[in-house]
């Protein structure tokens, strides 16, 4: 399959649009969710984008990071960024209050191919900060479920403190199109009363109900967790065409000229970051 | 004829020239390193450096995509205030031209041409490229022992350049122009040319069909993306790994490496600020390093291996070009005595 390159708007490639944070919320000790806006208003009726697209948001006097968005492209006028602090940059926007001003460049990449897969079950695999763009994605199933099969989402976490939307879960139960299990590796203070250990183990859970002949697989998470989860798909018999990975890399452009998210020929800022396992099955260093 | 002729004794002339509406970047040798750089007058050029006495350690890509160039300024209260096109209408507001460039350092920069206009166009890169025009310099033979360029295709580039200057005798080159810009160049300063000759252009031919017996590569390039792919865990890797001290001095005089990095400079007033991209080398732990303490390429075998694989599979692949045009800058500036051709040829060695 030769897959072209959607541009998805005209913003310009070096130079970020000015936003404004709008709304700050903690999701935990850790990650923040950051509501914004672009100053200048005829951008924010145009910028559209994909679940599983990404933004390079520039904390001005600090640097630029790639971002997944968080909200949904149906929320109009403002666009939401899930950031967990584990660098310069996300430590700093951390420090930001309401009113300042970042920049944004984006969205870039392809996202995950939700609408593509209308009819299919969906399978969603998280680990950590992955959940916030694969929500995306499956909030977008969830609001059109007629369009679609069973949804089954399974969510890993390091620790209970991690854990992203907690009180979203009783959402999730109480609709049977919606098969929702989650993990944490720890538990290290007793407070979690579901399953323990990485997201390998949610699989038992979900084998006996899944056609694999009829079920999409997209998963977002730590760059470790890729190799394991692939390996119970492939347990699973889901085809490697219908395996979809999101994968991170260091990146400083975003438009495939600085090299540093280099995979084979490909670049994970322009073919990516999704990626179909059979696309890269042949690309070394991909997994 | 579009074609001049132009006396060897008279290029200090068309430098002066040409020094009066554009930036003249020519070779220098300032700080006795050959070079390329701004000229005010002709007596800055190193003609020697033209006769292939030697390539300049930086090629020409330094022009076009600058070791370190702001992207944009900003304030904190304000964001952005000065954005990338801005900035590149400001840097390209004169007419940059280049005096003697090699073939294989056009080449080099069609490379990078091609790439920063493929999908997205880098507007820095883009408006300095079209407002320069480059004269070269053709080579007749290896210029020293490192050059590999007929291996790897470079040392004719159909394209790319504006005017070729072409030694057809001990006093004599033949300017041939290869785009309007170039006749027009021409045209203008006119006195400073001849007419070319019936046995002008027989020495021309005669000089061309040199150039073709000089050439020889040293290996052929077809397959070599394969074999290379196919000796990925190969011992060699390892071996040259060893011996390198991944200063990244080969990446940085390469005419085909672009990688960047960039950086925020905050002015000292610690309100206002520019976003600054500086060349970048793929062999430097920090490069695939992502933060929260990934390393996509954490052994030094894999930043040592990525460059050739980068260079010989990645480039050919996806824009069909060579992704070395066979300088030998990478072999005269390696402090460890690596020779590029030493190691595709050992890694192909495993193959047979
Ligand atoms: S890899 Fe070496 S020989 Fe090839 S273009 Fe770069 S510097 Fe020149
Ligand atoms: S110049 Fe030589 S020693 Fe330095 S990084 Fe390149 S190959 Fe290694
Ligand atoms: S981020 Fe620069 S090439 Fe992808």
């Amino acid at each position: 399959m030769t897959k072209t390159i959607a541009k998805y708007n005209d913003f310009g490639d070096c130079t970020p649009q000015t936003a404004k944070i709008v709304d700050i919320r903690s999701l935990t000790d850790n990650t923040k969710l950051f509501e914004l806006q672009f100053t200048d208003s005829q951008l924010n009726e145009r910028f559209t984008y994909k679940p599983g697209q990404f933004v390079l948001l520039s904390v001005f006097g600090v640097g630029e990071v790639p971002i997944s968005i968080a909200s949904s492209p149906h929320k109009k006028g403002l666009f939401q960024l899930g950031i967990r602090m584990v660098g310069n940059v996300t430590t700093k926007i951390h420090q930001l209050k309401k009113g300042d001003l970042v920049g944004i460049r984006g969205p870039y990449g392809n996202g995950f191919p939700v609408e593509e897969n209308k009819g299919k079950d969906l399978l969603f695999v998280a680990g950590g900060i992955g959940y916030l763009p694969l929500r995306s994605a499956f909030r977008e199933a969830v609001a059109k479920k007629a369009d679609f099969g069973k949804i089954f989402i399974l969510y890993g976490d390091r620790c209970p403190t991690d854990v992203l939307f907690a009180e979203e879960k009783d959402e999730y139960k109480q609709q049977k199109e919606i098969i929702f299990h989650q993990t944490v590796d720890r538990d290290d203070d007793r407070c979690w009363d579901g399953n323990i250990g990485v997201v390998t183990t949610l699989f038992p859970f979900i084998k006996d109900e899944i056609d694999p002949a009829n079920t999409v697989a997209m998963i977002c998470g730590p760059p470790i967790m890729y190799k394991f989860v692939v390996m119970e798909l492939e347990k699973l018999k889901i085809k490697p065409e219908n395996i979809y990975l999101s994968l991170e890399r260091k990146m400083q452009c975003g438009v495939g000229k600085c090299c540093h998210c280099g995979i084979g020929d490909k670049f994970v800022c322009l073919d990516g970051p999704v990626f179909s396992l059979e696309e890269i099955q042949g690309l070394l260093e991909a997994l | 004829m579009y074609s001049k002729i132009i006396l060897q004794k008279d290029l200090p002339k068309l430098v002066d020239e040409l020094v009066n509406d554009h930036i003249v970047v020519a070779p220098t040798k300032a700080k006795n390193v050959p070079t390329f750089s701004e000229v005010r007058s002709s007596e800055e050029v190193e003609f020697s450096i033209l006769f292939n006495e030697k390539l300049p350690m930086i090629p020409l890509k330094k022009i076009f995509l600058p070791s370190q160039q702001t992207v944009f300024k900003y304030s904190l209260s304000e964001g952005v205030t000065e954005s990338c096109e801005e900035l590149a209408a400001r840097v390209a507001e004169k007419k940059i031209l280049v005096f003697g460039a090699s073939p294989c350092d056009i080449t080099g920069v069609n490379v990078l041409n091609r790439i920063f206009h493929e999908y997205y166009t880098d507007a820095l890169f883009s408006q300095i490229r079209d407002r320069t025009v480059i004269i070269g310099m053709n080579c007749l033979d290896h210029c020293y022992e490192n050059c590999f360029c007929e291996t790897m295709h470079s040392n004719d580039p159909k394209s790319g350049y504006d005017i070729m200057l072409t030694p057809i005798s001990k006093t004599k080159l033949i300017a041939v122009p290869n785009s309007d810009k170039g006749k027009a160049l021409l045209r203008t300063h006119g006195e400073i040319f001849q007419e070319v000759t019936t046995k002008d252009h027989q020495a021309y031919l005669k000089a061309l069909e040199q150039k073709r017996l000089n050439f020889k590569s040293e290996f052929p390039v077809e397959g070599l993306a394969s074999e290379i792919e196919d000796n990925f865990e190969s011992s060699v890797w390892e071996e040259f790994t060893k011996k390198c001290l991944f200063c990244g001095s080969c990446t940085f005089v390469c005419p085909t490496c672009y990688c960047f990095s960039t950086k925020d400079n905050l002015s000292i007033d610690l309100k206002t600020g520019e976003r600054i991209r500086d060349w970048d080398s793929c062999y430097y732990p920090e490069f695939a390093l992502v933060a929260g303490g990934h390393n996509f390429r954490e052994h030094q075998s894999q930043r040592f291996r990525y460059r050739y694989l980068h260079k010989f599979v990645d480039i050919p692949r996806r824009y069909n070009l060579e992704g070395c045009v066979g300088c030998g800058r990478c072999i005269t500036y390696c402090p460890a005595n690596i020779d590029v051709r030493d190691v595709l040829k050992m890694i192909r060695g495993v193959s047979n």
